[in-house]
C-alpha cells in the first residue's frame, strides 16, 4: 500500500503566472509542482534542492554539493548511466544542471513522449546513486578541470575575496566550487561525498517541477509512484552557523597575477534573507533595477558619459539567508577605484533623496512585464516556479510580492537606504593587476 | 599571395532577374499563431532584402537598411523615444540580417500589443533617414569588418568560408559589406535599397500567443501601408560546383589553429534529401553537441580541441544558446565542418583526420543503430527547436518566405519515413569530400602549409592521452594521408574583408 497522502492541493490561477500551478506535498515532505501549458510537445523537468554551497559546514567539504551534482550524472543501482544518456541523446533532450549558494537544480527540456521515463531515471538516481570510489576519482577531474578553468578568471577571484570578508562565519563565506584544498582531495572523497547526500537530500529539501504539455493526472500518480516511498533520515538536518552583525565597513585588496586583466571592485551590503513576505525584500529588487540596469543612470555616467567603466555588474541575487547586495565593476586601468566606490555612493545619496515619480514608476513597469514576458517557455517557467517556492511552498506567494514591489514608492527606497547601505553593512574589494616580476 | 579582394565577390555577377513565377508572388496574408490563454504576444516581419540584395559595388547595403530601422528612430518618434516606448513595454527589438532575409521581432504582454504593434510596423514601414545614425552603422559594419571579425580566429574563419564558398554568387560577401565600398553609401542609397526592397510582396508577418481580431487589422493595415509595387525578387541561382580541394590559410597572430571545410549544396529545406541529410550530419557532428562522430574522435578520444561539428547549412546561433538564429535559412545551403583551435602542431592532423572521416561518412554511411538513434533524435528533438509562440512563428514565417516547408510539422514524419539507405545514398548523391574548399586560419601559415602538402606524415602530439594499439595505428595512416590539394594560398587577416 502507499505510505504517501496528499497533504495539500492548491490550484490558484495566478496574476502574474501564467497558468494555474497545481501544488502537491507528498507525506515525506517532497513537493511537487505542475504547470500545463501548451507547448506542443514539449516539456520543462526540473528538480531543485534546496542544498548549495551554503550547506556546506563541515570541514574539508567545500565544494561537496557542487561535486555531489557531478555525480548526480553516473550509474545507479538500477540502470547504468549509459542507459540513461542514450534516451538523452535519441531523444533530443536538453539538460544540465546548476549549483549556487541556496540550491542545487537540475534541469531537462524534453519532448513528451519521454518524460515518464525519465521521471524514472530520476527517481533512481536521486534516491538509488551508486557512488562509488572509481566514479568519484573520475569525476573529481572534471570538477578540478572547471576549478582550474575558475583559476584564470579574475571576476572570480574578486567575488570569492569580497564573500570571504563578508561572511567569516557562514558558509557564504567559501565559493561554490570549494577551497583549493578540499577541490584537490576531491578524488579520495567518496566517504564524506556519501555523507553529504544522505544528510542533505532528503524528500523535504526537494522541489519537483513540471511545466509544459503533459497530462498533470497521470504525470502526478506516477511522481507519487516514484518518489512516494522514499524516506529521508530521521535526524533533523545540521544548523547552519548565522553570521554575526558585521560592525564596521571591511576593505580587501586582491593582488591579481594571473595574467592579462583589467582591475576590479566589487562592494556589497549587507541585506537580510529574501522573504516573500517582507516588503523590504520587494524595496531592493526595485532598488536593483533602478541602479543596476543597463539604462540606469549609474551605468549611463560610469560607462557611457565617462568611460571610467568598462562594465558593471552586480546584483540583489536573491538568497535566503542574509547575503550582499552587490555591484561589480570592471575599470579601465587608469580609473581610480575610489571614484568609482564615491560615484556609486553618490547615486544611492539620490535615491535617499528621492527618485522621480516618473522613473520609478517606468522602472516598476518594466521590472514586472519583463518577468511575465519570459514564462511562455516551459523552461523559464519552471525556473520561475523554483525560485519564488524556494522562499515560499506556495506560488501564489509570488503574486503578494509582485503586488508588493508595484506599491514601492520613493519613501521606501529612501528608507531602505538609509537603514542598510551603511558603511557598518559595507564590504568592498579591488582587484589590482600586479606587475610580472 | 594575392589580395583576397580578388577573391571575394568584388566580381559576382549581376543578380540574375526574376522568373515569371517569382514576378507573380502573390501577397501572403499575416500568419496568426494564436495560443490559448497565453500572456504575451509575439510580432514578426520578415522581408526578403537580405544581404543577397546588396548591388555590385554597395555590399553593405541590405545590413544598413536594416539596421537604419533599428536604430535612427521614425518619421514621427526620435530614437530615445522608440527605446523609450521599447523599455516602459518590457520588449526589446531583435534584428537579423542574412543573405536571403532580414527579420525584425519583439514581444509584449497582450494588453501592450497594439502599441508595439504600431511601433514595430511604423519602424519598419516608415523609418527615419538620419545621415548621423547612418554615419554611426557605417563605423559599427567597418568595425566589424575590419577588427572584429578579425579578432576571433573562430569567427574569422567561418565568414572566409562562407564567402569563399559562394564565390562569385550574390552571397559571396559578409552581410555587413565589404570595408572597401561601405564608406561610400549614402543615405539615398539606404532610402532607395528600402523603396525597392520594404514592399508588400517582399514580406511575411505574423502575430503568435496572445492575439485578436483588431490586432490582426492592425498588422493588416501595417502590411497594406508598405508600398503595393510590382515585387521583383530573385532567387539567386546555384554555385558553381568546385574542382578538387583548395586550402586558402589565413594568417593572423594567434597561437592555434582553427579549420573549416565545406562545398555548396543544392539540399535546401525543401529537398527531399534534406531528413536524410539532417540524420546524417545530426550523426556526424551535430552543433556544440557531444554525441557527433567527429567529437567524439577528435576531442573526446584524442583531446586535440574543444568540439568539432559538422552542418548542413550556415549556422549561426542565437547568443551563447546553440539554437540555430532564425532567419538564417537560405535558398542556397552548403556543407561544412568546423574544427575548433588546436594547437598548430596537431593542426595538419586534425585536417586529415576530419576530412578521413568525410570521405568515410560518404562511402560508408551511417551503421544501423546510429541511424535510428539519429533518426529518432531529429524525429523527437524537433519541437524542442520551438518551444515559445515566437519561435515557432518564426519558423514558420522563415518556411513562407523562401517557399520551403515548416520543418517543425514535416521533418518528424518524414525522418520516421527514411530507412538507412536513403541515408547512405543521399550521402553519395550530395556529399563531395573530393570537392572542397578548406579554410585554416593560423599564426604561421607556411609552416602549415609546409606541413600539409609534404610527403612526412603528420602525426598527433598529444598531451595526457595514450592510444591503445588501434587508435595507434589509426592515426599513423591518418598522419600520412596526402590530401591532394589542387590548390594553395596564403592571404594576410588584416583587409580580408576590403
Amino acid at each position: 500500500m502507499t505510505p504517501w497522502l496528499l497533504l495539500f492541493f492548491a490550484s490558484a490561477q495566478a496574476g502574474v503566472l501564467p497558468v494555474p500551478i497545481d501544488t502537491h506535498t507528498l507525506e515525506n515532505g517532497l513537493r511537487i509542482y505542475l504547470a500545463p501549458m501548451d507547448t506542443p510537445g514539449v516539456v520543462s523537468l526540473q528538480t531543485w534542492v534546496s542544498v548549495g554551497s551554503g550547506n556546506e559546514t563541515v570541514p574539508g567539504t567545500t565544494g561537496h554539493a557542487h561535486f555531489l551534482e557531478h555525480l548526480l550524472f553516473t550509474d545507479t543501482q538500477d540502470w547504468p548511466a549509459t542507459e540513461r544518456d542514450r534516451l538523452i541523446r535519441i531523444s533530443g533532450v536538453e539538460e544540465n544542471a546548476w549549483t549556487w549558494l541556496d540550491d542545487t537544480v537540475y534541469h531537462l527540456t524534453l519532448p513528451t513522449a519521454v518524460l515518464d521515463p525519465l521521471i524514472r531515471f530520476d527517481g533512481a538516481r536521486f534516491q538509488r546513486l551508486l557512488l562509488n570510489e572509481a566514479t568519484v576519482q573520475r569525476e573529481a577531474g572534471a570538477v578540478q578541470g572547471e576549478w582550474r578553468q575558475g583559476q584564470s578568471w579574475p571576476s572570480e577571484a574578486l567575488i570569492d575575496g569580497l564573500y570571504a570578508q563578508a561572511f567569516r562565519s557562514h558558509p557564504y563565506g567559501h565559493s561554490t566550487i570549494g577551497t583549493d584544498e578540499d577541490v584537490a582531495a576531491m578524488p579520495g572523497a567518496a566517504p564524506q561525498i556519501r555523507a553529504f547526500m544522505t544528510t542533505w537530500y532528503r524528500p523535504e529539501t526537494f522541489r519537483i517541477i513540471v511545466a509544459g504539455d503533459f497530462d498533470a493526472e497521470s504525470t502526478l500518480a506516477l511522481l507519487t509512484e516514484v518518489w512516494g516511498d522514499w524516506e529521508g533520515p530521521e535526524d533533523p538536518p545540521p544548523e547552519i552557523p548565522a553570521e554575526p552583525p558585521q560592525e564596521t565597513l571591511r576593505h580587501v585588496e586582491i593582488p591579481w597575477s594571473g595574467g592579462e586583466a583589467n582591475p576590479r571592485i566589487a562592494v556589497g551590503w549587507r541585506v537580510p534573507g529574501v522573504d516573500l513576505h517582507d516588503p523590504d525584500s520587494a524595496v531592493l529588487s526595485i532598488l536593483d533595477e533602478l541602479l543596476l540596469s543597463d539604462v540606469a543612470e549609474l551605468h549611463k555616467e560610469l560607462v557611457e558619459e565617462k568611460g571610467l567603466v568598462y562594465e558593471l555588474g552586480g546584483r540583489d541575487f536573491r538568497f535566503r539567508e542574509p547575503h550582499l547586495f552587490l555591484v561589480t565593476a570592471e575599470l579601465k586601468p587608469t580609473t581610480d577605484p575610489e571614484l568609482v566606490f564615491s560615484t556609486i555612493e553618490r547615486h544611492l545619496e539620490q535615491v535617499r533623496e528621492g527618485v522621480e515619480e516618473e522613473r520609478l514608476d517606468l522602472v516598476k513597469e518594466r521590472a514586472i512585464k519583463r518577468f511575465r514576458l519570459g514564462l511562455d517557455d516551459p523552461h523559464r517557467l519552471a525556473e520561475a516556479i523554483g525560485q519564488a517556492t524556494a522562499m515560499d511552498p506556495d506560488p501564489a506567494a509570488l503574486e503578494a510580492w509582485f503586488a508588493a514591489r508595484e506599491a514601492v514608492t520613493a519613501e521606501d527606497l529612501a528608507a531602505v537606504v538609509a537603514t542598510y547601505f551603511v558603511p557598518e553593512g559595507r564590504t568592498q574589494a579591488v582587484l589590482f593587476v600586479e606587475e610580472p616580476p | 599571395m594575392i589580395p583576397l579582394m580578388l577573391w571575394f565577390g568584388c566580381l559576382h555577377p549581376t543578380p540574375p532577374g526574376p522568373s515569371p513565377a517569382e514576378q507573380a508572388t502573390a501577397v501572403r496574408p499575416p500568419v496568426v499563431m494564436p495560443v490559448d490563454g497565453a500572456v504575451a504576444t509575439h510580432i514578426q516581419f520578415t522581408i526578403r532584402a537580405g544581404s543577397a540584395h546588396d548591388p555590385v559595388g554597395q555590399e553593405g547595403l541590405a545590413w544598413l537598411t536594416a539596421r537604419m530601422i533599428t536604430e535612427a528612430g521614425t518619421a514621427k518618434l526620435e530614437p530615445q523615444q522608440v527605446s523609450d516606448r521599447l523599455y516602459s513595454l518590457g520588449s526589446d527589438l531583435t534584428w537579423v540580417v542574412d543573405k536571403n532575409l532580414v527579420t525584425f521581432r519583439a514581444h509584449c504582454l497582450s494588453e501592450d500589443a497594439p502599441t508595439l504593434v504600431q511601433l514595430v510596423s511604423e519602424l519598419v514601414t516608415d523609418p527615419a533617414w538620419d545621415e548621423e545614425a547612418l554615419d554611426r552603422l557605417k563605423e559599427e559594419a567597418l568595425t566589424t569588418l575590419d577588427v572584429s571579425l578579425l579578432a576571433s580566429d573562430e569567427a574569422l574563419g567561418d565568414v572566409v568560408l562562407d564567402t569563399w564558398l559562394n564565390q562569385g554568387h550574390p552571397f559571396g560577401h559578409p552581410d555587413e559589406g565589404r570595408s572597401g565600398v561601405v564608406g561610400l553609401l549614402t543615405l539615398d542609397d539606404v532610402r532607395s535599397f528600402h523603396d525597392q526592397h520594404y514592399v508588400r510582396q517582399a514580406t511575411v508577418a505574423g502575430l503568435a500567443g496572445a492575439t485578436s481580431t483588431e490586432l490582426i487589422t492592425h498588422l493588416e493595415e501595417a502590411l497594406a501601408a508598405l508600398p503595393d509595387t510590382p515585387f521583383e525578387p530573385f532567387t539567386p541561382g546555384p554555385r558553381n560546383s568546385l574542382q578538387g580541394r583548395s586550402l586558402l590559410v589565413v594568417e593572423k597572430p594567434t597561437a592555434s589553429t582553427g579549420i573549416h571545410f565545406g562545398h555548396p549544396l543544392t539540399v535546401h529545406r525543401g529537398h527531399p534529401d534534406y531528413p536524410a541529410l539532417r540524420v546524417a550530419m545530426t550523426a556526424f557532428g551535430e552543433h556544440r553537441e557531444s554525441h557527433g562522430r567527429l567529437y567524439q574522435a577528435l576531442r573526446e578520444h584524442r583531446g586535440l580541441n574543444y568540439g568539432d561539428y559538422a552542418y548542413l547549412e550556415h549556422h549561426r546561433q542565437v547568443g551563447w544558446s546553440p539554437t540555430q538564429e532564425l532567419g538564417t535559412v537560405r535558398s542556397e545551403p552548403q556543407f561544412s565542418v568546423w574544427i575548433r583551435p588546436t594547437t598548430p602542431e596537431n593542426g595538419p592532423f586534425a585536417l586529415k583526420l576530419a576530412l578521413t572521416m568525410t570521405e568515410e561518412l560518404v562511402a560508408e554511411g551511417l551503421g544501423a543503430e546510429e541511424f535510428e538513434d539519429f533518426r529518432s533524435r531529429v524525429r523527437l528533438g524537433m519541437p524542442l527547436k520551438a518551444r515559445t509562440p515566437g519561435r515557432r512563428l518564426g519558423h514558420a514565417l522563415d518556411a513562407i518566405a523562401l517557399d520551403h516547408p515548416d520543418l517543425l510539422e514535416t521533418l518528424p514524419d518524414h525522418a520516421a519515413d527514411l530507412t538507412v539507405d536513403d541515408v547512405s545514398e543521399a550521402l553519395s548523391r550530395h556529399l563531395q569530400p573530393e570537392n572542397l574548399r578548406i579554410v585554416v586560419v593560423t599564426g604561421d601559415a607556411q609552416a602549415f602549409v609546409a606541413a600539409i602538402t609534404g610527403a612526412e606524415p603528420t602525426p598527433p602530439v598529444y598531451d595526457g592521452v595514450t592510444p591503445d594499439e588501434d587508435m595507434a595505428a589509426r592515426d599513423a595512416s591518418v598522419a600520412a594521408a596526402d590530401l591532394g590539394l589542387a590548390d594553395v594560398q596564403i592571404v594576410p587577416a588584416d583587409g580580408i574583408f576590403r
